[in-house]
């Protein structure tokens, strides 16, 4: 409909958004002789230079000063050979490395023995984020990505001067903040999430920046609540235990003398290392958070006079991600089930031109994890003109449906209890291995009932809302314009029980949502109300008299 | 086209509303040409199984058990399911829709409107050739959303997919 040209939205889904730009000359190497190709940064050697000292240097000691007692350090000249060979690698790659601009596209090409060539068309560029390790701040450079939302077409530039890799990020994605046209003051310093949007209807003359959200504070904490925590510092504790052994250094047994482990046994230590350690993970999982959403600003632009939404954010290395506004068909939230009880959310804007992969995660996440009801104003003003579809209220849907999933679950127990019995009657398990089957059974049940409880749908506007999923609770706001066919599909429980699974295929977003287990009844006014002229193909009103209710 | 079918035994619907089935039967040659996929298959997946369990003892426990499962459900699959499911199977194409019904216990209804087709093609397998068969796919950008209508009679899957590339062409695409 209003999307960019027709050719990019139907071709991505299949051939990818590489090679479906006609008129212009043809992407290749050869194309645009007059436009010189750019190499890295040289100082990017020295940061290579840093890690290849980082990595050599423990193995040498270890064997030649140390002389350590358990034998030559393999581990740590492993870890030599290894950083060794990167070095090279990355030596070579940063010789054959060249990258360019040209009206048309950012291109690079790499490679020794086979030459690479890739590209990104401009008005394609979804994101351009730098990134540095410390010794990429040592040597003044920055990796700049290049994402174009497809993980076959976007590329890494490893790495560019700092000024180089900003200049070339305000070269591909100009915000307003940077063009020298005069622009309102930034909305309210710390001003709260959208304000802007209620007052803002009116269009002002001049470009302007519409601030949907920014950094807050208690963001932080939200980010505190995670079970992954205490990995953040078990993974790197191990390396540091293998890293020490060659030194003579036990860390296991220096954790196990700080926690009293010969007094207190196995478990109290347990408890008592994950008391210390869960914090420190959580304190790490903080402040990884603070530099990476410090300055977070959702902002509403219109950048060469097409309106998107610019997220901008990171402390030391600034990340910017473009996404055009023509493109998004919608919003989801996904609320994993400590999450939910706890009110948070993640937040996606849905959105069409994009294939699958992590690039688009991160160009569909709109939000850091925010509390529901921020979401859900977030949500109001991204989805402009019309009351946000995220506050409709959903209809429910027929008991049945519970039914089915407690059958399920308890059908499920039975087969793996089943199943264990017979092996362990064959005796290929353990005897008692079918007990696992019963404690599944309650597990099973809960999810079941969890299941059910997030069934939900409802129409609001011009959009029709989904809500599913047990474990990981997802709602889905989807612009009925969106919606490109219809499926019912009916089993035979189904059929008894007058309910109706509906998919909804999509070119946006994951590419179809379903919507399990509605009434008949439900389902139908539902595919009716959200596509009226299609429905007419194929769903019609019960003539009086006719035969139709009771048909299964 | 093909014959025009009265509506399919079953619909769906409820007080209010009802889903009419597509008009057209596939053709009646459907039935013949999926019980000999079927023993195809059957053969190739039994075969194999059969000379695991003669060749290996030691997995015979638990592998005769599997067999039979396996072996029970092709048995539907060759005497049942093909016949169940050109009873069931219905299709249509109209000027603004490609619309079909099908499956033998789950049942499917899909309905795709013709500006959202981005490809259409007929295809005929080996086995479709010799019996007159051809089988219609119409892609869509979503990878959920194509419609497969298999066993339609060669000719008619040629008329189909001509008159639906000359509809397409004139339709105004979308974008999305």
């Amino acid at each position: 409909m209003t999307a960019g040209n027709p050719a990019s939205g139907t071709a991505t889904g299949r051939t990818g958004a590489v090679d479906d730009v006609p008129a212009e000359p043809a992407p290749a190497p050869e194309s645009h002789p007059e436009i010189p190709w750019e190499r890295l940064s040289g100082r990017t050697v020295w940061a290579d230079l840093v890690r290849l000292i980082i990595s050599v240097v423990p193995g040498v000691l270890a064997t030649a000063v140390l002389n350590t007692p358990s034998g030559p350090a393999w581990p740590l000249l492993v870890a030599s050979a290894a950083g060794i060979s990167v070095t090279v690698l990355a030596f070579l790659r940063f010789l054959k490395t060249r990258y360019r601009v040209t009206p048309e596209r950012v291109e690079r090409r790499t490679g020794w023995l086979v030459r690479k060539y890739r590209h990104v068309p401009r008005d394609r560029v979804r994101s351009v984020d730098s990134s540095a390790r410390p010794r990429h701040r040592l040597a003044g450079v920055r990796v700049v990505h290049i994402g174009s939302g497809e993980a076959r077409s976007s590329f890494t530039l490893n790495a560019l001067a700092t000024a180089t890799a900003e200049e070339l990020r305000r070269e591909l994605m100009p915000d307003v903040a940077d063009e020298p046209a005069s622009r309102p003051p930034p909305v309210g310093g710390v001003a709260p999430v959208v304000d802007a949007d209620r007052e803002a209807v009116e269009p002002e003359a001049g470009p302007q920046e519409e601030v949907l959200a920014r950094f807050r504070g208690p963001w932080v904490l939200y980010e505190m609540f995670s079970v992954w925590a205490i990995a953040l510092v078990v993974g790197p504790g191990f390396g540091l235990h293998w890293f020490l052994q060659p030194f003579g250094v036990d860390l296991l047994e220096v954790v196990g003398d700080l926690v009293g482990y010969e007094q207190r046994g196995f478990w109290w230590s347990l408890v008592l290392f994950c008391a210390v350690a869960h914090p420190l993970g959580v304190a790490g999982l903080a402040l990884a958070h603070v530099m990476a959403n410090w300055n977070f600003a959702l902002v509403r632009t219109a950048s060469k006079g097409r309106p998107a939404l610019l997220t901008r954010r990171g402390l030391l290395s600034s990340r910017t991600v473009y996404r055009d506004e023509a493109r998004i068909r919608g919003i989801e939230f996904e609320e994993p089930l400590l999450w939910r009880w706890l009110g948070l959310t993640r937040t996606k804007v849905v959105t069409t031109g994009l294939a699958g992969g992590s690039g688009e995660e991160a160009a569909a996440a709109i939000l850091p994890r925010v509390r529901l009801w921020e979401a859900r104003e977030v949500a109001a003003g991204v989805l402009t003109g019309e009351p946000s579809p995220m506050e409709a209220r959903l209809e429910r849907h027929p008991r049945g449906a519970l039914t089915r999933r407690l059958l399920w679950a308890t059908c499920g127990a039975a087969v793996v209890a089943g199943v264990l019995f017979w092996l362990g009657r064959t005796d290929v398990l353990p005897d008692r291995a079918w007990l696992i089957g019963f404690g599944i059974w309650p597990v099973a049940l809960l999810a079941a009932v969890f299941a059910y409880r997030s069934l939900g749908h409802a129409l609001s506007g011009s959009y029709l809302v989904v809500r599913r999923g047990a474990f990981s609770r997802s709602t889905v706001a989807l612009e009925t314009r969106a919606v490109i066919g219809w499926t019912l599909r009916q089993s035979i429980p189904q059929r008894i029980g007058q309910r109706v699974t509906v998919q909804i295929p999509t070119p946006a977003g994951r590419r179809h949502y379903v919507l399990p287990d509605a009434g008949t009844g439900q389902a139908l006014a539902f595919v009716r109300g959200a596509t009226p002229e299609l429905a007419a193909r194929f769903i019609a009103e019960t003539a009086p008299g006719g035969e139709s209710a009771k048909n299964g | 086209m093909a014959e025009v079918s009265r509506p399919a035994p079953s619909g769906l619907g409820s007080d209010e509303l009802v889903v009419h089935p597509p008009r057209h039967r596939l053709d009646r040659r459907f039935v013949l040409w999926r019980t000999l996929n079927a023993l195809f298959w059957a053969s190739g997946v039994l075969g194999v199984l059969t000379a695991l369990l003669v060749l290996f003892d030691g997995i015979r426990t638990w592998l005769l058990p599997i067999t039979l499962v396996v072996g029970a459900v092709y048995l539907v699959n060759i005497a049942v399911m093909p016949a169940w499911r050109y009873s069931v199977h219905r299709w249509e194409t109209s000027d603004e829709a490609v619309y079909v019904l099908q499956g033998w216990l789950t049942r499917e209804w899909r309905i795709v409107p013709i500006s959202r087709i981005q490809r259409i093609d007929a295809e005929r397998g080996l086995l479709q050739q010799a019996l007159g068969l051809a089988t219609v796919k119409v892609v869509t950008a979503s990878s959920e959303g194509g419609i497969t209508i298999e066993g339609l009679d060669a000719e008619v899957a040629e008329e189909t997919v001509r008159h639906l590339n000359r509809i397409t062409q004139a339709t105004a695409g979308d974008a999305t």
